[in-house]
């Protein structure tokens, strides 16, 4: 045999041996797989430092400051709160409204039939009260409510505002706001539809549909599901809406259906509350933010339905119902 | 008498005697298996007098549904009632916190297994569906929607997994104190006016 092919049998055979050697040597273990348990915690952990990161807010845009807080005689929960020309406070909890004066004096207390869900007070202190589809009136000294409007079975009466002498009616159910006249008699639906430039008018997603009376006579509508204001004339015309877009950012509205409620300050501005992420802020009548009143961490619960107030001197009185208590916050000098 | 007759008596008597021991034996058979059958099945009639549920108003969605059940995936799921649901188009439940578009890109997502599926309604309207095969009952989007929705999206143990265990593992992991014993005759516990036929 030739030398040439002797060695070209031995290369076959240590290239052989190498090649079995080369496959069976010890490997690394397959990249590890995370502990199940640890991936799953770590998802829900992941979420919640999402949400925290969403509740931070810079201290310098916080403009107000809590002075106020306490829980009102003979209701067992606050979840409407109106003020009137004279600063008397009206809050609303189970079926019970209480007045009181704005040292917090208990004046009167009336009872329902249902649950209070909305309350607002025209010029001459007379009460409206919505209650699941129900409006009820009670005059100015009077202790018992009068039937001002029935909205149907169906109906769901989420706010209640007065301008001039118009009583606007917000109608979950129906994703309309009622115009009744002095005398409970229905003049205008307003649905929010403006034509072919929007044909879905109100995105009503959960029982949060919030009015209040604006500047000038006009007339603020939420619409939650749109993450927007909407400014009409009595008449039902829409003036002006804003933001634009919704968004995470402190400014802005995010979750299914903010804000929740709003209330007017005395030069024209809107203050709001939002759930989810729960937190009070204030824009100018023309939607630009202003800064914040309240912040996540002010409140115990994400889940909570925060109505608005404004008094003579633009304190801000809030209904917070995880406390059951009113809470006032002042501009900070 | 011969030796031989003497071999075939006994062997007479044997052959009996085998014949009598198979008879017992298989009269012991029937009757042990008669006895069990009787007692798996008092057994399992006793046992499935109740079936383990979540209450759903007590859940913290603290994720460990996913982890502690001995199947796997879990027999926990997401279920959704949809006569609770907003048809929100940003839908806490379906979209990150911090998702940067609307839409039903992957990225924007919050369910890890893509489970829910969105469908366009009408402006700006979308139902959202769990699709059962994917969903590990983590809690993730249940945690959303209660954070920022109507809470339409909980979790229930499915029978038609559960093997209901003596001692559920999560249960006896839950740290809210969830779990409960519920009657066959009503095994879920749903939020909504959902029927249960419809789970």
């Amino acid at each position: 045999m030739k030398h040439g092919t002797v060695w070209m049998v031995l290369a076959g055979i240590v290239a052989f041996v190498g090649t079995l050697v080369w496959q069976g040597r010890p490997r690394q273990p397959a990249q590890q797989v995370a502990n199940p348990a640890q991936a799953a915690e770590e998802r829900i952990l992941s979420y919640n430092r999402q949400i925290e990161e969403l509740s931070q807010i810079d201290p310098a845009l916080v403009l107000y400051r809590e002075t106020h807080a306490w829980t009102p005689e003979g209701l067992d929960s606050v979840t409407a709160i109106a003020v009137d020309d004279t600063d008397h406070i009206y809050a609303g909890g189970g079926n019970t409204v209480v007045i009181m004066d704005a040292q917090k004096n208990m004046l009167r207390q009336i009872s329902l039939e249902d649950n209070v869900s909305c309350l607002a007070v025209d010029e001459q202190q007379n009460l409206y009260v919505g209650s699941t589809h129900m409006v009820y009136r009670v005059d100015k000294h009077a202790t018992e409510a009068q039937r001002f409007a029935d909205l149907g079975a169906d109906a769901i009466i989420t706010s209640i505002a007065v301008v001039g002498d118009a009583v606007f009616v917000a109608n979950a159910s129906s994703r309309t706001v009622q115009k009744f006249n002095p005398d409970g008699i229905l003049e205008l639906v307003i649905d929010g539809k403006t034509g072919l430039q929007d044909t879905t008018g109100f995105v009503i997603p959960s029982p949060y549909f919030d009015i209040a009376p604006g500047q000038g006579g006009t007339l603020w509508i939420v619409n939650p599901g749109r993450h927007r204001l909407e400014e009409y004339n009595l008449n039902g015309e829409r003036i002006t809406a804003w933001p634009e877009q919704s968004g995470m950012r402190v400014e802005s509205f995010c979750g299914c259906c903010n804000p929740t409620h709003i209330a007017r300050l005395g030069d024209g501005s809107i203050v709001t509350s939002e759930k989810g992420v729960p937190r009070i802020k204030v824009y100018t009548s023309r939607g630009r933010f202003i800064g914040v009143v309240a912040t996540p961490d002010d409140f115990d619960s994400h889940d909570v339905s925060l109505d608005l107030a404004v008094d003579a001197n633009d304190r801000i009185l809030v209904a917070d119902p995880y406390r059951s208590q009113i809470r006032i916050f002042e501009w900070n000098d | 008498m011969s030796t031989n007759q003497k071999q075939n008596d006994v062997s007479a008597t044997d052959r009996v005697s085998r014949r009598q021991w198979m008879q017992d034996a298989l009269r012991a058979i029937a009757a042990g298996v008669i006895g069990a059958a009787t007692g798996l099945m008092a057994t399992r009639s006793k046992a499935s007098t109740h079936v383990w549920q979540l209450d759903p108003t007590k859940c913290t969605q603290c994720g460990r549904c996913e982890t502690a059940c001995v199947l796997k995936p879990s027999a926990v799921r997401a279920v959704h009632a949809y006569d609770m649901c907003g048809y929100c188009k940003l839908c806490g439940g379906y979209h990150h916190p911090q998702a940067k578009r609307i839409d039903s890109a992957a990225e924007n997502q919050l369910c890890p297994t893509g489970a829910i599926q969105r469908t366009f309604i009408e402006n700006p309207f979308y139902e959202y569906t769990i699709i059962e095969e994917r969903c590990i009952g983590c809690a993730v989007c249940v945690k959303g929607c209660s954070q920022f929705g109507n809470g339409s999206l909980f979790l229930q143990v499915r029978h038609d997994r559960c093997v209901n265990c003596n001692e559920c593992a999560i249960a006896v992991a839950c740290p809210a104190d969830a779990f409960l014993r519920v009657p066959t005759e009503h095994p879920y516990l749903l939020k909504g006016q959902r029927n249960e036929d419809t789970v």
